[in-house]
């Protein structure tokens, strides 16, 4: 006998799907229009993490847990099906707390990945939300799902934007748009060379970002933020400049306390200089690297180390 | 405790417990009578506060009628109360939001709960009314269970879930009942159509 789900009080119904393991949440949503509304309002916020891949010639979307560590060795492998103009491979893990399904596309790719991301997106709009445009997709495609994303208020988490390249002004969109506390950027796009960044008031505080082509980056913008990656073309910093900065990461008058820049200038002789007054303890050294362990104001223990060019500040290690 | 051994007493078919304990007596609306320990009716909210606004001494409670739970029958009201006893003086549970949600359905509750899907969901709906936290937790998880392994088109068939279509078709027959002009209309404007005419006013 089956059981009349949408008869009962909309609170059981909301504890129901809430009580489904992801895989079944999945499939409940794409059931109908007011199942995927169910799903919507009945997910609390933050408590499942949905991923969005843009690929170029598909889209990949992960549902799980907030918490939720994937282990390959779980998941059990199912063979693709292709229908119509594609191929769609599911996997879910055992337990079905994890959900993978990856379409390929043979034409009308765009349009396609589109639907997909408006279907799936909506229901799982509470999650936190993880997007990544992967080398072969479009930037205006790409910006179009980050608007989309942005008014509709979906709450972001991850961003790694590596299309091939992009407009100085998509940069500056994705920069401002995504600039919260919470936020991790990832931008792995060619730049053009004469972009200048206008940062916000008071500067930039992503949790995390992360710059492959960091030819623009004036770090002064970036100390609000908690952890920075800046590698190819980074602008040279000079010796001063690096021990100042980390006597006010001592003095905990910046919230930065992780990065890694790559520096062409530097020299293995100027990590003494670079690391001056920050602690009594003697500096570490190898064959091609030094390290030194210090102490932010507050306890917070960091280390700095230089090795093959890479000047490197870890909180976590 | 067994389910068949829990306190729950129903007055038609058994003797009034002697223990000195604070008890309610409560109706169903098939007019089965039951009495129910004051903890355990601390599980219900609706319960408890109803039983809080009354003030009712142990002689009211032997002297003025039975509560009556008048959307309630006396099958489910059973299970509820059974329930209620054998969870009394248990902490409500907090949502702490995770999802899945974490529930785990003792022995005794999946005992109580092997029963039909119409009784099932009698019960979801006792809970939710009475405002019983955790019975309504493990009759959700119970039903939450049902979606494991099913492909989309099986959940269908296990929650008799309507298509867009079904439910468009739905729609357009609650607007109708609202508006049974609206329905005139609409055949008027096909018939016209129909007839080849190309305005309607």
């Amino acid at each position: 006998m089956p059981f009349p789900l949408r008869r009962i009080p909309l609170l059981a119904i909301k504890e129901i799907i809430k009580s489904m393991d992801t895989r079944a949440i999945f499939f409940f949503s794409l059931v109908s229009k007011k199942s995927a509304n169910f799903v919507m309002i009945s997910i609390p916020k933050y408590s499942l993490s949905a991923e969005f891949i843009f690929k170029e010639n598909g889209f990949l979307f992960e549902l799980m847990p907030k918490d939720y560590i994937k282990h390959e060795v779980d998941i059990i492998p199912v063979f693709p099906t292709t229908v119509g103009n594609h191929s769609l491979f599911t996997r879910f893990s055992f337990g079905g707390l994890y959900v993978n399904c990856e379409w390929t596309y043979f034409s009308e790719v765009e349009e396609s990945i589109r639907n997909l991301f408006y279907n799936y997106s909506r229901p799982f709009k509470n999650s936190k939300i993880n997007m990544k445009f992967e080398a072969g997709t479009k930037e205006e495609f790409a910006m179009e799902i980050m608007r989309f994303a942005w008014d509709n208020g979906f709450p972001l988490d991850n961003i790694g934007f590596r299309v091939k390249n992009a407009s100085p002004e998509s940069i500056q969109e994705l920069l401002n748009r995504c600039n919260e506390q919470h936020m991790s950027l990832h931008i792995g796009t060619q730049i053009p060379m004469g972009f200048k960044c206008t940062p916000p008031p008071g500067g930039y505080k992503f949790k995390s970002l992360s710059v492959n082509y960091a030819h623009w980056v004036n770090l002064d913008d970036f100390l609000q933020c908690r952890k920075v990656i800046f590698t190819t073309g980074f602008p040279d910093l000079t010796v001063e400049y690096l021990n100042d900065l980390l006597k006010k990461i001592v003095d905990v008058e910046c919230r930065l306390q992780s990065f890694l820049f790559q520096l062409k200038s530097i020299n293995p002789t100027d990590f003494t200089e670079i690391v001056e007054g920050l602690s009594e303890s003697e500096i570490e050294q190898g064959e091609d690297w030094q390290e030194l362990e210090f102490e932010r104001k507050d306890g917070l223990k960091l280390l700095i180390s230089l090795s093959n060019g890479y000047l490197d500040l870890e909180d976590d290690y | 405790m067994s389910v068949e051994n829990a306190p729950v007493v129903d007055v038609d078919e058994a003797a009034i417990p002697v223990e000195k304990k604070m008890y309610y007596r409560f109706e169903s609306n098939d007019k089965k009578e039951f009495r129910v320990s004051e903890l355990a009716i601390q599980q219900s909210e609706t319960l408890n506060r109803l039983v809080e606004a009354m003030g009712y001494t142990s002689e009211d409670v032997e002297n003025k009628p039975a509560i009556a739970i008048e959307n309630i029958d006396g099958k489910t009201l059973k299970l509820v109360f059974q329930w209620c006893e054998h969870h009394k003086g248990e902490a409500i549970p907090v949502d702490d939001g995770s999802v899945p949600k974490i529930v785990e359905i003792p022995e005794f509750d999946a005992k109580l709960m092997d029963i039909d899907n119409g009784l099932l969901f009698k019960l979801i709906w006792a809970a939710d009314y009475l405002n019983i936290v955790q019975l309504l937790n493990v009759s959700c998880k119970k039903v939450a269970n049902m979606a494991q392994g099913k492909t989309p088109a099986q959940l269908r068939r296990v929650y008799l879930l309507p298509s867009d279509e079904e439910d468009e078709a739905a729609k357009r027959a609650a607007q109708e009942a609202q508006d049974p002009r609206a329905r005139e209309v609409e055949e008027e404007f096909e018939e016209r159509k129909r007839q080849g005419g190309n305005s309607f006013f």
